[in-house]
């Protein structure tokens, strides 16, 4: 099975081609007077920046804000980064350091978190799938830009891993796959907690059609599918419970559409979902609610759009100011602000993929 | 590369044993840290232990929770200042705060106000030096000429901010005027010094109309307002997007920037290039010209993400510069007095150039009035203007209260103030020399100096005015034959933006950030119609030095370096005395540098025997000849050895009147030089001559050509003959000695030719 998904994904890889936008072409979602470009030379400064903000000297992308801790999570979106701005030194050096230090698992998968200074930097040795996910597919499309083999195998190990403990038939329909948020904690008798956040659509498929893995397109296509009931009385919720009977607000959870939910609009804008009713439903809230100079909303009540926490990092700003300018017709350009490397590591890596996003599928909203 | 399972029991097993070791061994030191103590892990492949994993999954939410900096998210938008702007420039940088010195000062600002409805008050933020009094130190503030308020002159550590309230029926929407009047007394002293030591800055980025949030849709008012703070916090104004104007991108910035220029005037705006995706800088950005490619070209006045007020113009790729209605009309030029010309030999009242009368009430000021000579006007000769006075004083000034008159900095006449107090002493004449009127702009200035009495108390009030000048006073120039004498100043006030002329080494001293707010600088302060003229400014890199013509005046690039690179000026040239005679006894620099000060020729091969005799011979009467009849290149170089500057203006060339060449110094501020560029230009004065530089104070340093010769520019008759004779004369007396020498010599041979033959009859 190995060998046969090894084997399709060799194939598959010239297809990936078209699935990001060469640069230089002309989006099939966006304006034709806008173009995609290469980021590594238009946005370069915004990517050193990132670096200098978040990325120690020896891999390890530090989250400030959490006692100086690394996840899984930062290791693989920064990976993703550097695979995008084609650097490959900064790539190797976070592949090496979370091989090290978050790769303790008997399987392929990786334990969520590490904390410095401490006698035991890794006393959870969960993991977290969308880490785990984010990693795959940076050393997929790694493989791919840097052709190096290797990182493929580890991305093929990861997905199959994935597959395996992190992906299960729901309670409510055995036909639809759910994607496990780790491999323990979250499934209860026959209530499965999921967040919808960590589905990343485009990642999954891309690494579906790279490893041969299609339980990860799948489950994001069935992923897709439970957002859209989410989204449809609604903003999408940070957590929810699938049970046999349906859909319940996961007990003991973040109900709220909070900084786990807000990447779930980002994610299907970024694959190419920017049409999907959880993305409409964010915009409309921050349509309502983003003011200049006044702090842009993180934590939302669903149903009723309450903003109950909110910041003026530029980060978040930036998330708003793509999902407005998205579908918007006639005026062009985003109100995305400029990268600023102050702010925490969330906020800033989130307006890196923001930035990405509009690259790749909305150029028309290039910040003005 | 990953740990087997094995190992990784192994490696369990060991951490297990000594966080135990460590908990018991040293009494609870971890948990005293707070640092998480490692506890026995679930088998990754049996079954859970449901408490651990509710623990930690509890952890791990709690983690999640922290992911931004909190705000509460009903917190409305901080006040937000809509700074003022200086109506003219004062030719410093920008982002610098705004100095009043002496007694009184009077200074007027523009302030942009996108809905008076927002204005919740007017704040000025000043600091005083500490020798000011603040009991009987204030500040008044207009509104539009109506009055606001007053402020004491009272923070002398740091800023302190005053608040006034404004009734927004005051308010225009748009362009509004402020103006400040500074009263400042010293806490010691009275006199002349003592005036010199009182000065209050005004922080413009921090001083402005109090808005209650930032503007989001506030037009192009807005966007004037986000100019303006660009400018008084020094970021500047960014420039996006001009990638995808291609081959019309240097067209379009220039159309953009001038006319952002010529709407603000005062000090030049900085502009630099930024791409789409920028990470942010200290401070925000606060104004932005953004181009975004559209099938219709129109124009957008936006916020941006990060604050910045933002035009956004939308532009056909690959078509040419159409005009821009909603950015020509919306954002126009305010009109700028220029300076009088004076045509014809007549009484001029100063009245007729601007000056209003003037009462003073200060022991020291100074009053400047400037007015314009035509550009062939010459005078050379001694021939005389003159000046005819009205004025009156007050009885019992203290013993030494004088008037300075001054005509171009240059003192003219000192006038008592005695003997005639309490009187109108009208048309008193002051004849001066006219040759120190020159073409182009020129300053009658007045300097009023009234001791303190006593000197070591502070100045009591005065009621009533010490000095009054009055408007009715006459001003009478000589005639002047239509002749033109070479100075870079009649190309200086005509350049334009155009006149900026770059070339491939030219990006080696100036990135393309730095010509665009050059070239922005230049749009207002010039002459009417200038751009007929074919004016140049051309910027090069010192290695590009070589193309600079040098006409007849030839100086070494050691010179300029000099100049324009920090090092103390006694370092170059230490040795350019002592080394002369010494044979190549000196280091190969100061050889080099020995021969750009004596003979400006290459540096010489080693010289022996004969040879170094015959050099030491030559060299000698080449110190000779300079002492009996200087030669002007060398006294240029000797002039450069006592400069350190930010920027040189050089037009050595006299057959090349129109074009300027511009070096300037690693590392200077492009927004000090360009605006002292633009002051200079505002007031007419500035760079003269054939070399000026900019030096670290902001002032131009002008070196004149002594062999400069005048031209005719008319034809001669039997009315011009004696003043076109006089100034060809004056200029180069020594050809006219000369001249009159051989003629003395022919008349006498002559003479003596007629005597002889006389004898032999």
């Amino acid at each position: 099975m190995n060998r046969r998904r090894f084997l399709s994904c060799l194939c598959g890889a010239p297809a990936l081609g078209t699935a990001g936008l060469a640069a230089g072409t002309v989006p099939a979602t966006g304006q034709a007077l806008f173009l995609t470009s290469d980021l590594a030379s238009t946005a370069g400064q915004v990517w050193q920046a990132w670096k200098e903000g978040y990325l120690a000297e020896n891999g390890r992308v530090v989250d400030r804000l959490q006692q100086h801790a690394s996840h899984s999570e930062g290791q693989g979106y920064g990976m993703v980064l550097a695979v995008e701005f084609g650097d490959r030194d900064a790539f190797s050096r976070m592949f090496d350091w979370t091989e090290r230090h978050l790769a303790l698992r008997s399987d392929a998968l990786l334990s969520w978190r590490y904390l410095p200074d401490t006698a035991n930097p890794v006393p959870d040795r969960n993991n977290a799938a969308d880490g785990d996910l984010f990693y795959a597919w940076a050393l997929m499309r790694a493989a791919r830009r840097f052709s190096e083999r290797r990182y493929l195998q580890r991305a093929s190990d990861i997905a199959e891993a994935l597959a395996q403990r992190c992906i299960l038939p729901s309670p409510e329909d055995p036909a639809r796959l759910l994607f496990l948020p780790a491999v323990q904690g979250f499934v209860h008798d026959e209530r499965v907690t999921v967040n919808p956040s960590y589905l990343m659509p485009l990642a999954m498929n891309e690494l579906a059609a790279a490893t041969g893995v299609q339980e990860l397109a799948q489950a994001a296509r069935d992923g897709v599918a439970l957002m859209a009931r989410l989204a449809s009385d609604g903003l999408v919720p940070d957590w929810v419970t699938v049970t046999p009977d349906g859909l319940e607000p996961a007990v003991d959870f973040s109900q709220n559409a909070g900084y786990e939910a807000m990447r779930v609009p980002l994610f299907l804008l970024w694959s190419g979902h920017d049409t999907h009713d959880a993305v409409r439903q964010m915009k409309r809230v921050y349509e309502q609610t983003v003011r200049p100079g006044a702090p842009v909303p993180t934590v939302i009540e669903p149903s009723s759009g309450v903003v109950l926490e909110a910041s003026d990092d530029p980060g978040y700003r930036a998330l708003a100011a793509l999902l407005t300018c998205s579908g918007r017709a006639g005026q062009p350009g985003s109100d995305i602000p400029a990268f600023d490397p102050r702010q925490p590591y969330y906020p800033a890596t989130l307006q890196m993929f923001a930035m990405i996003a509009v690259n790749e599928v909305t150029p028309q909203c290039i910040p003005i | 590369m990953k740990a087997s399972p094995l190992e990784v029991t192994r490696l369990l097993a060991l951490s297990l044993v000594l966080a135990g070791a460590g908990v018991v061994g040293l009494g609870g030191a971890a948990l005293a840290q707070g640092a998480i103590i490692p506890v026995p892990l679930a088998d990754e492949d049996g079954e859970e232990d449901a408490d651990i994993v509710a623990r930690l999954t509890a952890e791990r939410f709690a983690a999640e929770r922290a992911r931004g900096t909190q705000r509460d998210p009903g917190a409305e938008p901080a006040q937000f200042i809509s700074p003022l702007r200086p109506l003219h420039a004062r030719g410093s940088a920008a982002g610098s705060a705004m100095r009043f010195d002496g007694e009184t000062r009077d200074l007027e600002f523009m302030l942009f106000i996108p809905d008076p409805d927002h204005v919740q008050g007017l704040r000025i933020a000043t600091r005083s030096s500490i020798n000011v009094l603040p009991e009987r130190s204030r500040f008044r503030v207009y509104l539009n000429e109506a009055y606001v308020g007053t402020g004491r002159l009272e923070n002398v550590t740091g800023f302190g901010a005053l608040d006034l309230t404004v009734d927004p029926a005051m308010l225009r929407q748009g362009e509004n005027r402020v103006r400040i009047e500074l009263v400042q007394h010293h806490r010691i002293f009275c006199g002349p010094d003592a005036s010199f030591a009182l000065w209050s800055d005004v922080d413009l980025a921090a001083s402005g109309a109090l808005l209650d949030g930032p503007p989001a849709d506030g037009g192009e008012a807005a966007f004037l307002l986000g100019v303006a703070a660009a400018a008084a916090s020094g970021g500047g104004v960014e420039i996006a997007g001009i990638a995808g104007l291609g081959e019309q991108a240097e067209q379009w910035v220039a159309h953009v920037t001038e006319h952002i220029s010529e709407a603000l005037g005062g000090d030049p705006v900085p502009f630099r290039f930024t791409g789409h995706w920028r990470v942010q800088q200290e401070a925000p950005s606060a104004a932005r010209v953004t181009f975004l490619p559209a099938a219709q070209q129109r124009v957008q006045f936006r916020m941006a993400g990060d604050g910045a007020q933002v035009m956004v113009i939308r532009f056909r790729p690959g078509e040419p510069l159409q005009p821009l209605p909603e950015f020509e009309t919306r954002i126009a030029g305010t009109a700028r007095p220029s300076q009088t010309l004076i045509d014809g030999q007549r009484p001029m009242p100063l009245s007729a150039l601007g000056f209003r009368s003037v009462e003073v009430f200060n022991r020291y000021q100074r009053i400047e009035q400037r007015f314009r000579l035509p550009d062939d006007f010459v005078i050379l000769t001694n021939a005389k203007a003159e000046l005819r006075l009205d004025y009156a004083y007050a009885a019992e000034l203290p013993r030494g209260a004088m008037l300075l008159v001054h005509v171009n900095d240059t003192n003219v006449r000192l006038l008592p103030l005695r003997g005639q107090p309490n009187q109108m002493i009208e048309d008193f004449p002051i004849r001066f020399e006219a040759r120190l009127l020159h073409a182009g702009t020129n300053t009658l200035g007045f300097e009023a100096i009234i001791p303190g009495d006593p000197p070591d108390l502070p100045c009591p009030t005065w009621e009533d005015a010490a000095l009054a000048l009055g408007a009715g006073s006459t001003l009478s120039v000589p005639y002047s034959p239509s002749m033109f004498l070479p100075d870079m100043h009649f190309a200086f006030v005509n350049l334009h933006p155009r006149s900026v002329t770059a070339n491939e080494m030219t990006a080696r001293a100036f990135p393309p950030d730095d010509i665009a707010t050059l070239r922005a600088a230049l749009v207002s302060g010039g002459r009417e119609r200038r751009e007929s003229l074919a004016t140049r400014l051309h910027l090069l890199s010192i290695d590009d030095l070589g193309s600079v013509p040098t006409g007849g005046y030839p100086f070494s690039r050691n010179a300029i370096e000099a100049v324009l690179v920090n090092q103390p000026a006694a370092g170059l040239y230490a040795d350019a005395g002592g080394a002369g005679g010494a044979g190549g006894t000196g280091s190969a620099g100061g050889s080099a540098r020995q021969a750009g000060l004596l003979d400006l020729s290459p540096q010489r091969e080693a010289e022996t025997g004969v040879s170094a005799g015959w050099a030491w011979l030559t060299r000698q009467a080449s110190i000779a000849l300079q002492w009996l009849h200087p030669r002007p290149g060398m006294m240029l170089e000797h002039w450069l050895r006592e400069q350190r500057g930010q920027a040189i203006l050089l037009q050595l060339d006299t057959s090349r009147p129109q074009h300027i060449w511009m070096l300037r110094a690693p590392g200077s501020d492009i927004s000090a030089v360009a605006g002292a560029i633009a002051a200079a230009r505002e007031r007419g004065d500035g760079p003269r001559g054939q070399v000026s530089v900019l030096d670290r104070d902001g002032q131009w340093q002008n070196w004149y050509a002594p062999d400069r010769q005048p031209t005719l520019l008319e034809p001669i008759t039997l009315g011009n003959m004696r003043h076109v004779l006089g100034n060809f004369v004056s200029a180069m007396p020594v050809r006219y000695v000369i001249g009159l020498f051989f003629l003395a010599l022919l008349s006498a041979l002559v003479a003596l030719r007629l005597v002889i033959a006389t004898r032999e009859h």
